[in-house]
């Protein structure tokens, strides 16, 4: 009889299930939110509106992106004008005064 | 691998382009991708030791992506990709609390741990008890659906779809409309999150 080790269990059921969530459809995600809700009747009314509702949670996640990428130490990218402003030299050979290189390249297209 | 380089006067100034689309791809994410995004951050650090929340899982991941420490595969999902580094945090994270426990108990230098590469083989009893209790949080997620319950299961013993249908006679139909409802109930969880 071969040990339990709920350890090794629980990292492959993770990993799985961190792969459901990875191809979860938007559609889903819409659904699941509005599952959230107290509103509980799934209509695609309710589905459009649970979603406005969700917008402070992704502007959490949002906030938590910038402060993570516009640290100093990190790149700041501006997507739009698809560029990145090198603060510091963690990635550079050489060290550059702070803010003091540009660096362009081409506007990058959104990931789904 | 592909790189940027310019050059200024006597400086050459070189930057991974790696971390630049690394930078821009999550720039990019959508709103559905955040709340994903948000959800995976939440079932890594479930339970995990240090008072160690979603939030600081999330950012300390994004940091290693952005550091280049771990490369960013060519088809891999920017989600898939932040995804395992999360894994990789949530085991460093278990592995520095049993060395510091060790440190307590027998009094030992972190530092001569580390450095005699005393990499600790078996999980400390408190990462055995705190997966346990994941593992039941989980099983009460999903305790009102039994097949997905007899997924999870299959999917803690790493079966493959096919082995968990023919193990747990499912169809294909039923295989794939109960992870549906799964995906549904782990963004939810990820929302809320307090499994009962």
């Amino acid at each position: 009889m071969s040990r339990w080790e709920p350890h090794a269990d629980l990292m492959r059921l993770l990993e799985a299930l961190g792969n459901e969530i990875v191809t979860a459809t938007e559609l889903e995600v819409r659904q699941a939110c509005a599952e959230c809700g107290s509103t509980m009747a799934g209509t695609a009314k309710l589905m459009w509106s649970a979603w406005s509702e969700l917008q402070e949670e992704v502007r959490e996640v949002r906030e938590l992106i910038d402060a993570a990428i516009g640290e100093p130490g990190e790149p700041e990218v501006d997507v739009e004008k698809g560029h990145i402003e090198l603060r510091t030299s963690r990635h550079l050979q050489s060290v550059p005064e702070r803010g003091s290189r540009t660096c362009h390249k081409q506007p990058c297209h959104k990931q789904h | 691998m592909e790189r940027f380089t310019e050059g200024s006067g006597r400086r050459i100034v070189t930057v991974d382009n790696t971390t630049v689309d690394i930078a821009c791809a999550i720039h990019s994410l959508s709103d559905a991708d955040l709340v994903r995004l948000k959800a995976l951050a939440r079932l890594w650090a479930r339970g995990l030791p240090g008072g160690l929340g979603w939030a600081d899982v999330l950012h300390e991941a994004i940091a290693r992506a952005l550091e280049g420490s771990r490369k960013w595969p060519p088809d891999v999902p920017i989600l898939a990709f932040l995804s395992g580094i999360m894994r990789s945090i949530c085991d460093d994270q278990w592995r520095r609390a049993r060395r510091e426990l060790e440190v307590l108990v027998r009094g030992e230098d972190v530092a001569d741990l580390c450095a005699s590469g005393d990499e600790v083989k078996s999980p400390s009893p408190e990462r055995v008890v705190a997966a346990a209790q994941s593992l039941a949080a989980v099983d009460r997620l999903f305790a009102c659906d039994p097949l997905a319950l007899k997924i999870i299961a299959g999917l803690a013993e790493g079966l493959t779809p096919t082995e968990i249908c023919k193990f747990y006679g499912m169809s294909e139909r039923q295989y794939d409309s109960t992870r549906k409802r799964m995906r549904r109930a782990l963004v939810r969880c990820g929302l809320e999150w307090s499994v009962p």
